[in-house]
């Protein structure tokens, strides 16, 4: 095991090469390059040509000549590091999903506890293809890895420093959880605060048992803290790096109140929280990929360069496409493929909005208008949202730029319009707010736009200011909820008739 | 199959296939597969025992009666052995071997990857039931020179995940439960936890041959969700202390698939004999249910 760790700490160094001529050829002999080999970094060799020194990505070419490395030498060595969660359950799914659409057959090899690898080998011929170590870390570490060469890949919560390439791979929220037997189901707001700042010691004020009530978190710093109105929690708090042990701590604690992330929740049991106005927002798939539930997390894959070898950079690309999302879920994560939520599946918000609108004829018909508009439509679950007192998506709304761009331009929705539909909190007067929620809509529209080849769908924009309500504006929680940009989609003959 | 049939062997087969089926669909009523194995707790909440989920054990229907063998011998039944697969409900396999000229002896049965050294009984028989881990499902039984080979598609689909332990020689590893799933009653309001044994363990084999077990749990237990987890421990002995010991794991994967772990590992040194290793990462959490 040793062996293996050393060998794949190396990868990324330009291993100097047997001099010797090669002779680098595509399968079908059309290409062909003729040199000296001088150095090689994984499939990447670096040959002294008649034009000069030139690099060349060998992958899936043959090389022939002695200077030709051992193909054993060829194998793709990977050390991919994260916390628990991340290398032994989600990236052990994405591999093998990832194996099962290349033919290859992966063989897990376990040592102990902390030294597991992976080997992947092609179907049939058996020959050993590539080689996977896993590393366990501390959350928040990998990226320093990565930065020092140590692994190739990181899975991690925690954002990156720039100069680490990093995609959003998958989705996840932060939910109060509770023990099985603790009775409750849903917590207000501000009786959730009133827990987490310890301004009780026990549940008996909110009808449950008067044992000692302790508060359970992840180690990693909260950046939501200010979100739920906490400036800081109970002094009788216990902080976690394993999110397993975390649950297990709260699922057998019946005074037990965490805050747990959803794809590790085992068997503690989520709890709703509702906001002062009667808002609630339960975590599902639909809330979490749509941000309507407030304290959703990226994953992040992390990557340092781009010079890795093709079997690697097929993997990423996996992880990032379409055929990896339910993989994803299926290992707990929340994935990132776009869901529809049709009309009527919307009554809730529709009500509200209306109910909002009050008395006032000028509300009443701007509450008709936006109804009119999004009639006969769907929103998608992907939604913009802004980072808490700025202008700027959030992270997880600055991926789905890109990932509707995508969609878009694989025809996903072609013989559909596409409605940018901003919307505000309450803060402020309606008039600021509409032109707040309508300049938003087109920022977003404009940053999908510039990512979208040709004009399959038409990119249309709409804004109704504090109109619709998901939250109560009286938390930043709700603040945030409610200031957002949705995607609606309306098969185009449809918008065209109504024009 | 190896031999051709006769009419008269054609008749004592079908005879011994209903016996056999008799006698094991009896066997089903008593094992914990005729009723799902989550059992919903009533209110009011219960407290959870602290030591692991007790699984039950799958015994391995007794052999056939004396009588027709006996019968069968008189009237001059060669010794041309036979293998036969027949689908239970609930997702499991019966394998019937029958090697008159194997009587008592130590022989190697594979079903799919899985290799188990099964002892025959005085008439060259064997028989054991095991949860089908593939929609199909190949056995291979080594006769000395006669290789018996038959495969079986599942007309079921049961939603069963597995892990399992196979290894050569003694047992040294062993699954264990730790936590329970969550039941939700009906109205999904007071979820209690699971105290019922929630899997079953099948084991098959020989410490002087190759040997296996397979815990199993249903993917989709009605009205239970979250995660069970699993341990793996091993107790370090006189015999096993400083060793280097290899041993093969298998469980269900994301997709439905088994999906192999080669382990290699080292012993604890033999001071420590008497200790009791646990293994937390060897196998995932069994995830019952999506959320």
């Amino acid at each position: 095991m040793l062996l293996r760790f050393l060998v794949s700490f190396a990868f990324g160094l330009a291993l100097p090469a047997m001099a010797g001529p090669v002779v680098l050829s595509s399968p079908d002999d059309a290409v062909a390059i003729e040199g000296e080999l001088l150095s090689r970094n994984g499939e990447f060799f670096r040959i002294e040509t008649e034009f000069g020194p030139v690099t060349i990505d060998a992958g899936g070419m043959k090389c022939s000549g002695i200077g030709c490395p051992d193909p054993v030498e060829l194998i793709t060595r990977t050390t991919v590091g994260g916390p628990h969660d991340m290398v032994e359950r989600l990236f052990p799914a994405l591999l093998e999903a990832f194996s099962d659409e290349h033919g290859i057959y992966p063989v897990r090899l376990f040592a102990d506890d902390q030294n597991v690898s992976w080997e992947l080998r092609e179907l049939g011929t058996e020959r050993l293809i590539a080689v996977f170590d896993v590393v366990m870390l501390d959350r928040g570490i990998a990226s320093d890895r990565l930065l020092n060469g140590e692994i190739q890949l990181a899975f991690d919560l925690v954002q990156a420093p720039e100069a680490v390439r990093q995609d959003v791979v998958a989705l996840d929220a932060i939910v109060p959880a509770v023990a099985p037997d603790n009775p409750r189901a849903m917590l207000t707001l501000r009786q959730l605060q009133i827990l987490l700042r310890g301004e009780t010691s026990s549940w008996a004020q909110f009808g449950g048992s008067d044992t000692q009530l302790s508060i359970h978190v992840s180690a990693m710093e909260p950046p939501w803290l200010p979100r739920l109105g906490i400036p800081e929690l109970a002094a009788n708090t216990t902080r976690y790096d394993d999110f397993d042990v975390m649950a297990d701590t709260v699922a057998a604690d019946p005074a037990a109140l965490g805050l747990i992330p959803y794809s590790s929740l085992g068997n503690a049991i989520p709890l709703v929280v509702s906001g002062a106005c009667g808002l609630a927002t339960p975590a599902t798939r639909d809330t979490i990929r749509a941000e309507d539930y407030p304290i959703t997390l990226p994953v992040f894959m992390q990557r340092v360069g781009s010079s890795h070898p093709k079997l690697l950079r097929d993997f990423i690309a996996f992880a990032r496409g379409p055929a990896a999302q339910s993989t994803i879920l299926a290992a707990g994560f929340i994935d990132q493929a776009i869901g529809r939520i049709s009309f009527e599946r919307q009554g809730n918000r529709i009500a509200n909005a209306v109910l909002s609108a009050g008395e006032d004829a000028d509300g009443i018909a701007e509450v008709q208008d936006m109804i009119g508009t999004l009639l006969g439509g769907e929103r998608l679950t992907l939604t913009y949202r802004f980072e808490d007192g700025s202008s700027e998506l959030d992270v997880q709304s600055v991926s789905n730029v890109q990932r509707l761009a995508d969609a878009i331009n694989t025809g996903e929705f072609a013989g559909y319009d596409l409605l940018f539909v901003g919307f505000s909190d309450g803060a402020g007067d309606h008039d600021g707010n509409l032109r707040l929620s309508d300049r938003r809509a087109r920022s977003v529209r404009s940053a999908v736009a510039a990512r979208v080849e040709g004009v399959e769908s038409e990119l249309r924009v709409a804004a109704f200011g504090e109109l619709m309500p998901m939250a109560c504006d009286d938390t930043p929680w709700g603040g945030h909820v409610n200031r957002r940009v949705e995607v609606w989609i309306k098969p185009s003959e449809i918008a065209r008739r109504a024009e | 199959m190896a031999f051709t049939w006769t009419p008269r062997l054609r008749l004592g087969m079908t005879i011994s296939a209903a016996f056999l089926l008799a006698l094991l669909s009896g066997q089903i009523m008593q094992s914990n597969w005729s009723n799902p194995p989550i059992e919903v707790l009533s209110q009011p909440p219960v407290v959870i025992p602290s030591s692991p989920v007790v699984t039950a054990r799958l015994q391995i229907p007794p052999s056939l009666g004396d009588r027709i063998l006996e019968t069968r011998a008189e009237r001059g039944v060669s010794c041309a052995p036979s293998l036969e697969l027949s689908e239970t409900p609930g997702g499991l396999l019966d394998v019937a071997i029958q090697a008159a000229c194997h009587r008592a002896e130590l022989i190697d049965v594979t079903v799919n990857e899985l290799t188990a050294t099964v002892r025959t009984d005085a008439h060259g028989q064997h028989t054991f039931r095991l949860p089908a881990l593939a929609e199909t499902v190949a056995v291979t039984v080594s006769l000395g020179a006669h290789i018996l080979t038959e495969k079986l598609s599942l007309s079921q689909n049961v939603e069963l995940q597995h892990v399992i332990l196979a290894w050569k020689g003694g047992q040294i590893f062993s699954v264990r439960t730790t936590t329970y799933a969550t039941a939700a009653d009906a109205g999904r309001t007071i979820p209690v936890l699971q105290t019922a044994p929630v899997g079953v363990l099948t084991q098959l084999g020989s410490e002087r041959g190759h040997a296996f077990e397979i815990l199993s749990f249903p993917a989709r237990p009605p009205g239970a969700q979250g995660v069970i987890r699993l341990t793996v421990e091993a107790e370090v002995t006189e015999a096993n202390c400083g060793q280097d010991v290899s041993t093969l794991a298998y469980q269900t994967g994301y997709s439905g698939k088994l999906r192999p772990t080669e382990i290699d590992y080292t012993m604890p040194g033999c001071d420590r004999v008497g200790d009791i290793v646990r293994l937390q990462n060897l196998f995932r959490d069994m995830r019952l249910a999506a959320r």
